[in-house]
C-alpha cells in the first residue's frame, strides 16, 4: 500500500495483535467491539458515558515521532474509527500467561476486588499509572493514586483496599508494557499506513480522516453536515444514549499540525486535537492556576481522550473551562476554504449552544494571550462532588493589583444563564477600587443581581445566587492571603 | 487452619485478568435475541394503547410483546400487586410496558423512539405528605410500646419535637440487572440471572409463564453488585426473557443499560419521621414517641418487611425506658421502593442520632456525652423495646475504647480553636454506633441448605443457596468446608448457585448469607466427616474390608469426633496415632461404598417474636460498632469533605478478616454516599433525572476520608454463629450516618442558639443555604 492511497479499514493492535477493523463495525464504540467482535468482555460497559470508568482500557497511539505514551481512556464512548495506528491494551493483556502482573498481584492480595465489575477498569487504570511511573523512575504517592482513579467508580470497597493495593505495588516488579506490546511493531510499515488518508463509507455511514487540513476543509465545504469528532467523549455519549448519531463524521487526528501545542509569541497555541491532559501538563509551571483548574476539571480517561478545543465548541453554559478562557481572553481560529478568522472568546457564545462559527468552518486552534506580570487569578468550580462531576457554578477572576487598588479585573461565570459570561459593567466598577473585603462583597451582591441562573437538578437559582455572590468573598480572601502576583 | 485466615476471595484471578464471567460476558449462542424493556409515559394513569408497528418496520426488530403475552402478570415477595408489564393502572414513570426484541443491540438505538405508548394520565402521588394526606398506606405496623411513653413525655424536664426526613439511595451496583434466559426441551426455562434470590426468581418466572416449578431453574454464577436491589426484582426482568424465550423459542438476553436500570427498579425507601422526645438535665433519653413513614412506591415488593427493622433500629445504640414507636409505608407513584443494604435499619437509627445531636445542642454539651450517657449498659439498662436482651454488650467498651484510640478530647480542642480562629472553614466531629439485629424478621426465611461433594481426588465441591455478589460469602463457605476437612481452601470450589441443587433457598439478604449457608455447608462437612472417622476407627481396629468385607454401616455410638483430627489434608486417629493421607482415606471410603456427598439443612435456633405484641426475640445476636467522623465545610460554597473516619467493630472472631474489613469499608462509603451526595432527583411529572452516574453521584476516590482507620475488638462470646463469627454486610453501613452528624455538629458552631436543621442526604447546597439561614 503506497502513502497517497485511501484506506477504507482502521488498523489497530489489540494486545499486540494487529486488526483490521472496517465496514460496520469500525463505527462501534470500543468497548462494544471489544466485547462482541474481538471476543475480550472482560472490558465491561457500565454507564456507556464515560463517568464510571468500567470499560477504561490503555491507549498508546504511534505518530512519526514514535510511540506515545500509555494512556487511560474510557473506550464505551470511543467509536472504533478513532484508533487508526492505535495499540490497545485490555484487562487480558496485562498478565503474561498465567503470571499476574503486579498491579494484578497486589489487587487480589489486598482484597482490591468484590464483585469484580469495575476491577478491570480499576486494574488498567492502575496499570497505566504503574507503565507512567516506572518509565520515568517516578514513585507512587496516594496522591497520584486517588488523582489517576478519579475516574473509576467502586461501589463495593469503598476504595480503601484499592488504596491499599496500589500502594504496596513494588514499581521495580513492573514489566514494561511498552517493551512488550511497541517494540515489536515495524514501524516503517506504520510510517506508510499514518500517510493513508481514510475512508469508510457504508449505506448510512461515512467517516473521513484526511491527512491535511486543505482536504478536511474541502469535505466540510462539500458536506457541512459533516459532525468533527475529535476525543467522542460528549458526541459519543450522545450517540450512546440515542440523543445524535454519529453517522457522518470526519476526524482531523491525522492531520499533524492540528495536534500542536506551544509558546509563541502570541501566546499559548493549542491546536484543535490537543488533549486536556496535554493541555494540563503544559500549562503545570506558567498557569498552576489553570492546570490547577483542568485538575478537578474531569478523569484521566476523559482529559486524555477530551480536547480543549472540543470543549471550548461544545459550548455548554456549564463547560468548566470556558470562564478561564474568557477572562484569559483567548482567540479562537477558525478556517475554511474562504480563509482563516480569528474570532475573540467573549464573542464567540452567542446564545445557548449559539456560537459565531458557520458550518463550513473547522476550529483549528485557540490562541492563549500571554498575561502580562502583576496579575493573579482564582478559578472555582462548585459542584456536588468535588471531582468527576458537572459543576453547578463555574467562577473565574483575573485581576491586577498594585497599591491595594485594583488596576484591572477580568470575571466570567458559567452556570448563571444559557452562556458563560463576562461581566464587564461590573469589571468597570472594580476597577480603580480598594482591593477590600468590602468592595469584594459588593461585587458579589452586584454579579447576583446580574445573572438569572435556572433550577435543574444539579442545583436550584437560589443556591447558584448564593455560591456566586460567595465566590466573590472567597476570592477575595483568598487573594488577601497570597496578595504577591501569582502569574 | 482455613478459617481466620486472610485468604483471597475465590473470583480474585477471575476479576483482576478480567476472566470472571458475568451474565452479558456470555457467549452469544445461535438465534440468541436482545429484549429491551421499555416504560410508561407517565407516572400514574392508565395504559391505553401500544403501537410498535413502526419499531417492528425497523432492521433487526424481530418482536414486541406486550402484558397480553404473559399468562399471569402478577408477582411480589410479600403481596402479589406488581404487574411485570403494565396491563392497565400505571404505578409509575418509566414502569415498563413493553418488549421489544431484537437480533443486535444497536437496532434498540434507533428503534425504542418508534413505540407509542398511549396513556390516559391522572394526578400522581409524589411525596410522603401526600399519601399521608390520601390516607395512601401499603402497610400500617403493628406499635412498639415499651414503658409509659405518654407519662413518661409529660413529666420529661424537656422535650423537644421535630421531623427527620432522609431521602432514597439508588444501589448501583456496577452490573445492572441482567439475565438470558434458555428454552429446553420439554418447556421447561433455565435462567442465567444476576439475582440475590435464585428460588424468587424460579418462582416468578414459572408463574408468569404457567409453568411448574420444576419446570423451571435458575442459575446464579456471580453478580456485579447487589446491594439488596438484585433481591426481589431480579424477577420480573427474568420473566421478560424468559416470556420472550418461550415465544421464540430463542434464547433471550435481557440486559438493562445504566439508565433503564436506574428508572424502572426500586430503591432505598426514603423516609419521614415525626417524633418527639423528652430527656432530663444531663441529656438522658426519658421517652420517645415517634411515626415513622416510608416512601413504598408504587407497590409492597419488601415494604412491610422495611419498615419493621426501621422500628427495631429506632433505639440506635441506645436505651430507650419509654417509647411509643408507629410505622406506615406509604404508597406513592414511584418505582417500587425495594431491599438495599441496612433495609430501613438505617432510616431507624439515623432519627436517633439525629435527636441525640439535637438534645446536645438543646443542652449545649458534647454530643458524644449525650451518646455515652444513653447508651445501652451491660448490665441493666440492656432490654430493647421489643424486649430482647442485649447479651455480651460491647457498646460501653466500643464508645470509651474509640474515645480514647481516636484523642477525642484532644481534637474537639482543636476544632473549638480552629473554628473560633478560622475564615471561611468550620469543622465538626461526632461519633455514632451501629448496633444491627442479625437475622431475618421473617422467621421462616432463618434457614438454607447446603450440598457438599467430594471427589475421588480428594477435592470438593459445595453448593448452598447463598449467591456471591463480590461480598466473599463464596470464600467463606470454601474457608468453612476447608477447614472442617483439614484441606488447603485451594482443594474447595463452592459452584455456581442453582435451584436443580439447593431447594427453596432464601436469598441471600439480611447479612445471614455467610451464616445460614457457612453453617449448613458445615453440617453437610461433618456428615461426610463422621463416616470418614468411622471408616478410619474400623481401619485402626483391623476390621477386613477387601474383597469379601466391607466397612460397616455407621454406628454413631460407637464413635467419639473428638478422637480424629483433619489437618495438613490428613486424618490423624489421636488415640492409636494412625494417620491416613486424606485422598487415600476418600479412595478408601469410595470403594467400601460409602457416601462421600452429604446434603444439610440448617435454621436459626431460638427466634421468636409476637408480631401482635411487638415483643420477643427477633435477632439472633447484633452486630456493633462505633465510628468517629471530622469533616470541614468550606462555608462560602457549602462544600466540605471528611479529614478523618476512625471505626471500631465488633465482629465476633472474622472468618476472613480482609474480607471483612473491605466490607465495613465499603458499606460505610456507601452509608456516607447516602447521607451526602446521593440526591435522587424527580421531574416534577414523577420521572428519576438522575438517572446515571452524570447526575447520581455516589462517592469516588477523592471521597473517601484522608485517614480512615478501621479496626475490630476481640469477641470470642458469640458461640450462636457459625465458628463464633459475626455478620458484616450490613452493619457498617449505618456508621457513615457519623458524616452527616459530624456536617450537623459543624453547623452548631455558626448556629448561635439555633438548632442544626439538616436532611439526608446534606448536599453543599442544603448546608450552604442552612448557614445563609444562619446571618
Amino acid at each position: 500500500m503506497n502513502s497517497s492511497e485511501i484506506r477504507n479499514e482502521i488498523h489497530v493492535f489489540i494486545n499486540g495483535v494487529e486488526t483490521q477493523v472496517s465496514s460496520e463495525q469500525a463505527f462501534l464504540p470500543l468497548a462494544q467491539f471489544l466485547r462482541s467482535e474481538a471476543n475480550l468482555p472482560g472490558t465491561k460497559i457500565v454507564c456507556a458515558e464515560g463517568d464510571c470508568g468500567a470499560c477504561t482500557v490503555l491507549v498508546s497511539r504511534w505518530a512519526i515521532d514514535g510511540w506515545s505514551e500509555f494512556q487511560t481512556l474510557n473506550s464505551c464512548i470511543a467509536p472504533v474509527y478513532l484508533f487508526d495506528l492505535c495499540s490497545i491494551v485490555t484487562v487480558e493483556g496485562l498478565a503474561q500467561e498465567d503470571e499476574l502482573n503486579e498491579v494484578q498481584t497486589k489487587m487480589r492480595e489486598h482484597h482490591g476486588a468484590q464483585c469484580g465489575y469495575c476491577t478491570p477498569g480499576i486494574v488498567c487504570a492502575l496499570s497505566g499509572l504503574a507503565e507512567s511511573c516506572a518509565g520515568k523512575n517516578k514513585v507512587l504517592t496516594e496522591k497520584k493514586v486517588r488523582n489517576h482513579l478519579t475516574g473509576n467508580l467502586c461501589r463495593c470497597t469503598g476504595y480503601e483496599p484499592i488504596l491499599s493495593s496500589a500502594l504496596s505495588i513494588d514499581l521495580k516488579k513492573w514489566n514494561s508494557l511498552k517493551t512488550r506490546y511497541l517494540s515489536t511493531i515495524n514501524s516503517q510499515r506504520l510510517e506508510i499506513l499514518a500517510k493513508n488518508p481514510i475512508e469508510i463509507v457504508e449505506p448510512t455511514k461515512a467517516a473521513f480522516a484526511p491527512t491535511n487540513l486543505q482536504t478536511a476543509l474541502d469535505l466540510k465545504t462539500q458536506t457541512p453536515e459533516l459532525r468533527i469528532v475529535a476525543g467522542a467523549t460528549d458526541l459519543g455519549v450522545l450517540h450512546n444514549k440515542a440523543k445524535f448519531f454519529l453517522d457522518q463524521v470526519l476526524i482531523l487526528n491525522k492531520i499533524p499540525e492540528l495536534s500542536k501545542i506551544e509558546r509563541t509569541s502570541q501566546g499559548l497555541w493549542v491546536g484543535a486535537q490537543v488533549s486536556l491532559t496535554q493541555v494540563e501538563d503544559f500549562c503545570e509551571n506558567s498557569y498552576p492556576e489553570l492546570s490547577r483548574l483542568l485538575r478537578i476539571f474531569a478523569s484521566p480517561q476523559i482529559k486524555n481522550q477530551g480536547t480543549l478545543l472540543g470543549n471550548i465548541l461544545n459550548g455548554s453554559p456549564i463547560g468548566d473551562s470556558l470562564p478561564a478562557f474568557l477572562v484569559l481572553e483567548a482567540e479562537l481560529h477558525l478556517a475554511s476554504v474562504r480563509g482563516q478568522r480569528v474570532v475573540p472568546l467573549t464573542a464567540f457564545y452567542k446564545g445557548y449552544k449559539f456560537f459565531d462559527i458557520q458550518p463550513d468552518e473547522i476550529a483549528v486552534g485557540l490562541m492563549v494571550p500571554p498575561l502580562k506580570d502583576g496579575f493573579c487569578s482564582k478559578f472555582y468550580k462548585v459542584s456536588l462532588r468535588k471531582d468527576l462531576d458537572i459543576s453547578a457554578v463555574t467562577f473565574a477572576g483575573l485581576f491586577k493589583i498594585e497599591n491595594s487598588t485594583i488596576q484591572e479585573a477580568r470575571i466570567a461565570l458559567g452556570g448563571v444563564g444559557p452562556t458563560v459570561v463576562r461581566l464587564p459593567d461590573l469589571e468597570k466598577d472594580l476597577v480603580g477600587s480598594q482591593f477590600s473585603e468590602s468592595v469584594f462583597a459588593n461585587a458579589g451582591a452586584k454579579a447576583r443581581s446580574l445573572i438569572k441562573p435556572i433550577s435543574d437538578l444539579r442545583a436550584t437559582d437560589q443556591y447558584r445566587l448564593q455560591v456566586t455572590e460567595n465566590l466573590f468573598r472567597k476570592c477575595f480572601e483568598e487573594l488577601s492571603q497570597e496578595i504577591a502576583p501569582c502569574l | 487452619m482455613s478459617v481466620g485466615k486472610n485468604t483471597p476471595h475465590d473470583s480474585s484471578r477471575g476479576h483482576v485478568t478480567g476472566t470472571s464471567v458475568f451474565i452479558d460476558d456470555r457467549p452469544l449462542q445461535k438465534m440468541e435475541v436482545f429484549v429491551l424493556p421499555i416504560g410508561v409515559p407517565c407516572a400514574a394513569g392508565r395504559l391505553k394503547s401500544i403501537d410498535a408497528s413502526e419499531a417492528l418496520k425497523q432492521p433487526g426488530i424481530l418482536a414486541a410483546f406486550t402484558a397480553k403475552d404473559l399468562p399471569h402478570n402478577r408477582w411480589g415477595t410479600i403481596v402479589q400487586d406488581q404487574p411485570i408489564l403494565v396491563d392497565d393502572q400505571v404505578g409509575y414513570y418509566d414502569e415498563p410496558a413493553v418488549l421489544l426484541v431484537a437480533d443486535n443491540q444497536e437496532a434498540f438505538l434507533r428503534a425504542r423512539s418508534m413505540v407509542k405508548i398511549e396513556v390516559e394520565k391522572r394526578p400522581a402521588i409524589l411525596s410522603i405528605d401526600e399519601a399521608i394526606a390520601q390516607n395512601n398506606f401499603i402497610y400500617k405496623a403493628n406499635p412498639f410500646k415499651c414503658g409509659d411513653a405518654d407519662k413518661a413525655m409529660a413529666e420529661a424536664p424537656h422535650k423537644l419535637a421535630g421531623v427527620f426526613e432522609c431521602g432514597g439511595q439508588e444501589h448501583f451496583y456496577m452490573e445492572s440487572q441482567a439475565c438470558i434466559a434458555y428454552p429446553l426441551e420439554d418447556g421447561q426455562i433455565e435462567i442465567h440471572a444476576s439475582s440475590q434470590h435464585p428460588t424468587e426468581t424460579q418462582h416468578v418466572v414459572a408463574h408468569a409463564l404457567g409453568l411448574s416449578l420444576h419446570e423451571v431453574v435458575c442459575v446464579v454464577k456471580r453478580m456485579g453488585g447487589g446491594f439488596g436491589g438484585k433481591e426481589s426484582q431480579a424477577a420480573p426482568f427474568a420473566a421478560m426473557a424468559a416470556l420472550v424465550a418461550r415465544k421464540l423459542n430463542r434464547p433471550a438476553r435481557l440486559c438493562l443499560s445504566k439508565d433503564d436500570d436506574m428508572m424502572m427498579t426500586g430503591k432505598r425507601h426514603p423516609f419521614k419521621n415525626f417524633y418527639e422526645v423528652g430527656f432530663d438535665n444531663e441529656g438522658r433519653i426519658l421517652s420517645l414517641k415517634a411515626k415513622l413513614y416510608s416512601d413504598g412506591g408504587a407497590y409492597a415488593d419488601l415494604s412491610h418487611s422495611i419498615l419493621d427493622r426501621a422500628l427495631f433500629h429506632i433505639d440506635g445504640a441506645y436505651f430507650l425506658p419509654n417509647a411509643h414507636i408507629e410505622g406506615f409505608a406509604c404508597r406513592t407513584n414511584f418505582h417500587s421502593n425495594t431491599a438495599f443494604r441496612g433495609f430501613g435499619g438505617p432510616q431507624g437509627t439515623m432519627t436517633i442520632e439525629s435527636i441525640i445531636e439535637d438534645i446536645a445542642s438543646y443542652l449545649n454539651k458534647d454530643n458524644l456525652t449525650i451518646r455515652e450517657l444513653n447508651c445501652y449498659g451491660k448490665d441493666k439498662n440492656n432490654v430493647t423495646h421489643y424486649g430482647q436482651k442485649l447479651d455480651h454488650n460491647p457498646l460501653p467498651d466500643l464508645f470509651s475504647d474509640l474515645r480514647i484510640k481516636a484523642n477525642y478530647e484532644t481534637r474537639r480542642k482543636e476544632i473549638d480553636l480552629f473554628n473560633a480562629t478560622t475564615r471561611g472553614k468550620i469543622r465538626g466531629l461526632s461519633m455514632t454506633a451501629t448496633k444491627f439485629g442479625i437475622a431475618f424478621t421473617a422467621r421462616f426465611l432463618n434457614q438454607g441448605n447446603a450440598l457438599v461433594n467430594v471427589h475421588k481426588d480428594g477435592t470438593v465441591q459445595v453448593s448452598t443457596g447463598a449467591t456471591e455478589m463480590g461480598q466473599g460469602v463464596n470464600t467463606k463457605i470454601q474457608q468453612i468446608v476447608a477447614h472442617a476437612f483439614g484441606i488447603p481452601a485451594a482443594m474447595v470450589k463452592v459452584m455456581s448457585t442453582s435451584t436443580e441443587k439447593n431447594h427453596n433457598t432464601s436469598p441471600t439478604a439480611a447479612s445471614s448469607g455467610s451464616d445460614i449457608n457457612g453453617a449448613a455447608a458445615l453440617k453437610a462437612a461433618d456428615g461426610i466427616k463422621q463416616r470418614l472417622c468411622w471408616l478410619l476407627q474400623n481401619i485402626v481396629a483391623g476390621t477386613p474390608m477387601n474383597d469379601i468385607a466391607e466397612c460397616p454401616p455407621v454406628n454413631t455410638k460407637l464413635l467419639d469426633f473428638t478422637d480424629f483430627v483433619f489437618e495438613k489434608e490428613t486424618i490423624r486417629h489421636v488415640p492409636s496415632g494412625k494417620i491416613v493421607s486424606w485422598p487415600e482415606l476418600v479412595q478408601q471410603a469410595y470403594f467400601n461404598r460409602m457416601s462421600l456427598g452429604e446434603y444439610a439443612h440448617f435454621k436459626t435456633e431460638g427466634l421468636g417474636f409476637d408480631k401482635a405484641r411487638s415483643i420477643g426475640t427477633p435477632f439472633n445476636y447484633f452486630t456493633n460498632g462505633v465510628a468517629l467522623s471530622e469533616v470541614q465545610i468550606d462555608t462560602w460554597t457549602g462544600e466540605y469533605k471528611v479529614l478523618r473516619t476512625d471505626i471500631l467493630m465488633d465482629l465476633g472472631r472474622p472468618i476472613n478478616p480482609g474480607i471483612d474489613k473491605g466490607q465495613v469499608t465499603g458499606a460505610f462509603i456507601q452509608g456516607m454516599g447516602w447521607v451526602t451526595s446521593e440526591k435522587l432527583f424527580y421531574s416534577k411529572e414523577g420521572r428519576l433525572l438522575s438517572h446515571s452516574p452524570t447526575t447520581y453521584k455516589i462517592p469516588n476516590v477523592q471521597d473517601t476520608p484522608r485517614i480512615f482507620n478501621v479496626e475490630f475488638i476481640m469477641n470470642n462470646e458469640n458461640h450462636q454463629n457459625v465458628h463464633r463469627s459475626k455478620a458484616v454486610g450490613e452493619p457498617p453501613f449505618l456508621l457513615g450516618i457519623s458524616v452527616w452528624t459530624a456536617l450537623k455538629d459543624a453547623l452548631r458552631y455558626k448556629a448561635q442558639s439555633r438548632i442544626p436543621n439538616l436532611k439526608s442526604p446534606a448536599t453543599p447546597e442544603d448546608v450552604l443555604m442552612e448557614l445563609t439561614s444562619y446571618e
